[in-house]
Order: structure tokens, then C-alpha cells, then sequence
């Protein structure tokens, strides 16, 4: 379910003439898979009201921001909607917020925490972004906040410091009906979502199990070029799902050959380490170097009957470095 | 590279660097500011929007401007500093740990090298004996815009009196335009960042292509300029050790492999930072379908034994091709 935002009633207002939805509360309609809202003006009643909306129905997914902006700069056309990319929020006159929102679009905004009527002012917030609104930055924070996408869309109705509110307002119908307009054209190419990859069946996968083939999975189509399907079939899935053991296990055969197409020479190295271990073993003498073998930190653990076997097994290891346990990397 | 913004600080207004920028940058708006550490990173600006984005800051360095470089990171047993001319650089190699070093991939470019060289003269100083090191391009390229930047000639003239002192000048780049205009000294030594054909198309965006890297050092070579190589970050393939053989065997045709002072080898390594953000950035890469693990020095790194068999089997390589074994170093490896 989507969320259309605005900061003023009128700037929805072609919007809610076209869609015609059903008033649920103050300031909040809603038609079949859309809501249609408006927070009023600057950044608290944003957040106060975004807040509220993605509270009460959790059935937004995605929020989208349509609205006025100036342009600090004067390069932009007026008239003409930019996508927002990055959001910055001005925090006093001479301070801006380290946080800052990344959208999918190109042009820069800042939130300013007052209608920008002088010069100073006005150069300031330049040095940041390109265009200026009052609430962005707040439904941004909000669907951060919640996981939920945004994006915003700013139509630019004039440059900063030069307009009075009374000439926009004498337009507000026009430029409402030009962001209806966008919208529609941006509601009907909607891009694509992201392919999940499905888990085999015939396994069993917890949460972090699920998530773990998922990775390998992914890594491993990357590696080899090929789909998930040609991987499975690479790995002999089939012949794993024959044996006649539980899923859990099976998934963690199948995990443990991907984790070795991954990375051979990790598990050859292993295999070498586990031999040369092997000896020390039978001793009761076991080295521990870590899941990641990285030679630099290791565990001795060892066992022993009584004081004189504990003095052989002492002077054993007298003589051996830890390191020469190590397989040589160019046998690995 | 396309550049929106140019910040120029104002007690640098009149400075020759100012007006060659703008001039290379005409579209840009021009903003007349007190001190750029009032405007860079002062907010949160994602690692890509360098693709269509970009800001120039033209400013003072203040504070430290030359810094002891971390272990392991040149030949053994030298001291090693680098010094700052920049922040943030022009290309966008995938790997670059400068993705999360930063909270802005705007450019700055510092213009008071004088201060700069005076800082080198000092840290010279406090070493009367023995060799020592100073690198450029810890945070930027030492190259790639030094048309603009124009300071070559400034450390040239500093080098030139301090024969103990070594300078790298490390880059991807092929612009070698102004090193061309000067005469090459001893003691400063161009290296340039070098992998496969394969892995710089992939993984240096923007960067010069390996043929004009080899076509830039060829023109060093031929006036006169010592060259170093860094075989850093290797980056796991299918066709590996081939491909670095063919790039190789390409360069050293047109140079003598014994001509480089020195080759560096690293395995592509990241902090933990820098990989959540390569990550993010750069989800589709195939340089991140490979065994990560947390290393040593709790960076992340490919396992153990790969690592071990890449270094031994590019070492062996480049013996093989004539560099003797003084030359090599492992670069930030135990």
C-alpha cells in the first residue's frame, strides 16, 4: 500500500478530485490502494503527522512526498518536477543536521526551519542543496525509521527569497494538477522489485539457515555466472536429497558444499591442518586456531593421567611451533 | 567528472589554482566561503553521488599536514609519512576504503603546498640519519588532476634538497603531462596501482585503462623517472594468475622488469565499514561473491589459505618475470 503526502491541502488537491477517496479521519482519505494525506506546514507538523499516518495503518509500505520547492540556486526551470536524491535539514542559521536521506532521484533539498525570505539565508542553504522545502527531511526520517520506502517529488513553483506565498497560493490548483500529472506517468513505470531467491525443496531451513544459503547462494551464482538452478544442479543436490538422513541435515551438506565451491582452498587447507593435527590428537593434545584459522591466535587444550605424562606431553610440545602445524600455502 | 559546486575559500580567492578550475569546471556555480571544514561532511552525502554530483572545495590544510603511515605499509624498516594534498578522489574503484572514510566524496584540494613542504622539511629533520619516506595519495590520487592542481613543481624543488627523502607519487592515472614538463629526480619514484586488464575494467571505474597506464609508465621510463608498482588489491578470478601474467608480461616488453624499484602485493582487504559500504554501493559485484572472514587485524579479508596461496603464487610469478625478491613487500599483510 502506498502513501501520497503533501504539506498543504491544496497542493493535493487535483489529486483528491481525480481519486475521489473516502475521508477516514482529519486530513487522511484513502481509495483502494492509496492513501492520500497532507501534514501541514514545516518540519514538526511533518513528523508529527507522518508519524501518526505510518503508525496507525502499518499497511503502508511506501511513502511518496509531492510538493512545492524553491530553488536556491535559480538553475532550475521553474515549473518542472525533480526527483529528490540526497535531503538535508538546516538545523539553525548557520548549522545543518550530519543526517542526511539518500533517495533514488538527482536533485538535492534541504529542509529549512523557516520560509527563506533573505539572502543570507538563502546563500547559505545553496552551498547544500539546489532546491529548499519546509518537510521532506521529516517524512524521510519517518520512513526511515519504520522501513519504509520513500521517495519525493518537488515541484519547483519559484526561487527562494524573490515570491510571495499570495502568488503561489493564486496557482495552486495549476500546479497540483502538474504533479497529479507526474504522478500518473511515475505510477504506471514503476520499477521492478528486487528477485528473491527461493529455497530448495526437500531441505529444511531455519531463519539463519535460510538467510545463510541465501548468501551463498548469491555469491556463488556471482562467481560461477550461472542461476540458481545450474548451481543446484552443480552441487548434486539431487543425489543429497536421496540419502536417508533428516532435512536438517541435508541442508547442512548442502550449505557445506557451498561454503566449499566458495572457497577450496580454504576447505583443502583444512583438511591438510585436521592431518597434521591428527598425531598431536591421539596425545590428547588438541590446537584449537579458530573457525577463520588465522595463525596469529590459537587454544592448546590438553589432557593427562598423572604427573609424569604430564612432563612428556610438556616436553613435546617444548619442541614443536605452532606454526609448523600449518600446511604450506603453496601445497593449499 | 562532472562537478556542480565549486567552494572556494576566501583568502585563496586570487590564487592562479582558483581560476583554473573554474575554467576546466565552467557550469559549475562558484561559492565564496570561509573555511571548508564548515561545509564538508558537515552533512551526511552518499559515497555515489560522485556519479553526477560532485562538489570541489579549494582550501587551506590546518592541523597536521604530514602523518606517520601505519605499519607494514612501504619497504621495512624505513620510516614512512605521507602527507595530505587532498581528500576524496576522482575515480571509483570499488574496493576504495576512502567510501568509508568519509562522510562526503567531495573533493577538496588543499593550495597551501608551501605549508606542506615546510611540514616535510621538519619531519626531515627530526630523522638526521638514514632513508626515509613521504608518499602522496594516501586520500586522493597524486596524478589525476594535477594539470589543475599544478603543485608538482613546488615538491620537486623540495625533494630536490632533501636527498635522504624519498617521494611516491602514487596513481591509476595515464596523466602525465606535468611530471613530463620536469626533470626526474632520484629520490622521487612514480608508482602506479596495476592489476589484469580484466579486474581494472571491472573494478577501477573511471581510472585509466591497464594499456594507458603501461603507455604512461613507458613515457616516465623513457624520461628518466624511477617507476614502483603496487600489485594491491588483488582481487580473487577464475583466470587469476593468467591474467596478471598477460598484463605483466604487456609491461615489462616495454620496460625491464628489474627497472621498477620496488613491487608491492596485497590482497583486496577492507574495514569492516568499508565493507558493509562497499556492499551497499556496490551490491552486484562480483568482487564480493568470495569467502570474507575477519582477520589478524580484524580486517576483513579473504580466508587464510587463499590469501597465503595468492601472495605465493603472485610472488613466484613476478621472480619468475625477472624482479628480484629485495623488491617485493607484502603491503599490510602479517
Amino acid at each position: 500500500m502506498k502513501a501520497l503526502i503533501f504539506a498543504h491541502r491544496m497542493e493535493a488537491i487535483a489529486f483528491l478530485d481525480h481519486l475521489q477517496p473516502r475521508s477516514c479521519e482529519k486530513n487522511i482519505y484513502r481509495s483502494d490502494d492509496l492513501f492520500i494525506t497532507y501534514s501541514g506546514e514545516g518540519l514538526f507538523s511533518a513528523l508529527y503527522h507522518i508519524q501518526n499516518l505510518l503508525l496507525q495503518y502499518p499497511e503502508i509500505e511506501e511513502v511518496w512526498n509531492y510538493g512545492l520547492a524553491a530553488s536556491l540556486n535559480g538553475q532550475q526551470e521553474l515549473h518542472t518536477i525533480q526527483s529528490i536524491g540526497n535531503i538535508y535539514r538546516q538545523k539553525d542559521q548557520e548549522n545543518m543536521d550530519f543526517q542526511s536521506f539518500a533517495l533514488s532521484g538527482e536533485m538535492d533539498l534541504v529542509t529549512s526551519i523557516d520560509r527563506v525570505n533573505d539572502a543570507k539565508t538563502k546563500t547559505y542553504l545553496s552551498r547544500f542543496a539546489s532546491l529548499v522545502d519546509r518537510e521532506a527531511w521529516a517524512y524521510a526520517y519517518a520512513c526511515q525509521r519504520t522501513h519504509k520506502t520513500f521517495r519525493a517529488f518537488k515541484l519547483v513553483s519559484d526561487f527562494a527569497e524573490d515570491l510571495e506565498c499570495s502568488q503561489i497560493r493564486s496557482r495552486a490548483e495549476a500546479l497540483s494538477l502538474m504533479m497529479w500529472e507526474d504522478y500518473l506517468q511515475r505510477h504506471s513505470n514503476p520499477s521492478l522489485p528486487a528477485k528473491t531467491i527461493s529455497l530448495p525443496k526437500g531441505f529444511y531451513f531455519t531463519a539463519s539457515l535460510a538467510h545463510r544459503y541465501r548468501e551463498l547462494n548469491k555469491k556463488l551464482q556471482k562467481k560461477r555466472g550461472c542461476n540458481s538452478e545450474e548451481l543446484l544442479c552443480s552441487l548434486e543436490t539431487k543425489k543429497i536429497l536421496e540419502l536417508k538422513i533428516l532435512p536438517k541435515e541435508k541442508t547442512k551438506i548442502l550449505l557445506e558444499k557451498m561454503e566449499e565451491a566458495l572457497d577450496p582452498d580454504f576447505f583443502t587447507f583444512k583438511k591438510k591442518l585436521q592431518a597434521n593435527l591428527t598425531p598431536w590428537k591421539e596425545q590428547e593434545i588438541y590446537f584449537d586456531f579458530g573457525p577463520y584459522l588465522e595463525p596469529n591466535e590459537g587454544q592448546l587444550q590438553m589432557r593427562f593421567q598423572n604427573d609424569k605424562d604430564f612432563l612428556t606431553k610438556l616436553q613435546r610440545l617444548q619442541n614443536m611451533k605452532p606454526s609448523s602445524i600449518f600446511p604450506d600455502p603453496n601445497e593449499s | 567528472m562532472k562537478v556542480n559546486k565549486i567552494f572556494v575559500e576566501e583568502n585563496l580567492q586570487g590564487h592562479e589554482s582558483v581560476s583554473r578550475f573554474c575554467e576546466s569546471f565552467p557550469k559549475a556555480e562558484l561559492h565564496i566561503i570561509d573555511q571548508y571544514e564548515n561545509y564538508f561532511q558537515k552533512v551526511k552525502k552518499p559515497y555515489l553521488q560522485k556519479h553526477n554530483n560532485n562538489s570541489i572545495f579549494l582550501a587551506e590544510k590546518r592541523g597536521n599536514l604530514v602523518k606517520a603511515a601505519p605499519d607494514a605499509y612501504g619497504l621495512s624498516g624505513e620510516p614512512h609519512y605521507y602527507y595530505i594534498h587532498a581528500y576524496n578522489c576522482m575515480y571509483e574503484c570499488q574496493y576504495c576504503y576512502l567510501q568509508g572514510y568519509f562522510q562526503s566524496p567531495d573533493l577538496v584540494f588543499f593550495l597551501n603546498h608551501e605549508d606542506i613542504v615546510e611540514s616535510i622539511r621538519r619531519t626531515y629533520s627530526e630523522h638526521p640519519e638514514g632513508r626515509m619516506w613521504f608518499h602522496a595519495g594516501e586520500f586522493s590520487d597524486s596524478l589525476a588532476l594535477s594539470h589543475l592542481s599544478k603543485e608538482l613543481p613546488i615538491y620537486f624543488r623540495a625533494f630536490q634538497e632533501l636527498p635522504r627523502a624519498y617521494l611516491e607519487l602514487r596513481t591509476k592515472s595515464a596523466n602525465t603531462k606535468e611530471l613530463e614538463k620536469l626533470d626526474p629526480l632520484e629520490n622521487i619514484i612514480v608508482s602506479f596501482s596495476f592489476s589484469s586488464h580484466t579486474a581494472a575494467k571491472k573494478y577501477d571505474l573511471k581510472t585509466a585503462s591497464i594499456s594507458a597506464r603501461i603507455q604512461a609508465m613507458y613515457r616516465l621510463y623513457t624520461k628518466g623517472y624511477r617507476l614502483a608498482l603496487h600489485l594491491d588489491p588483488i582481487i580473487d578470478s577464475p583466470n587469476l594468475f593468467s591474467d596478471y601474467q598477460q598484463a605483466l608480461k604487456e609491461l615489462f616488453e616495454k620496460i625491464p622488469a628489474n627497472y621498477f624499484s620496488y613491487i608491492s602485493l596485497g590482497v583486496v582487504r577492507f574495514t569492516k565499514d568499508v565493507f558493509e559500504q562497499t556492499a551497499r554501493n556496490y551490491p552486484e559485484s562480483d568482487m564480493l561473491a568470495a569467502n570474507f572472514v575477519k582477520s589478524f587485524d580484524n580486517k576483513v579479508r579473504y580466508s587464510k589459505p587463499l590469501r597465503d596461496k595468492i601472495l605465493y603464487n603472485m610472488r613466484d610469478m613476478i621472480l619468475r618475470m625477472g624482479i628480484t625478491k629485495e623488491k617485493i613487500y607484502l603491503c599490510m599483510e602479517d
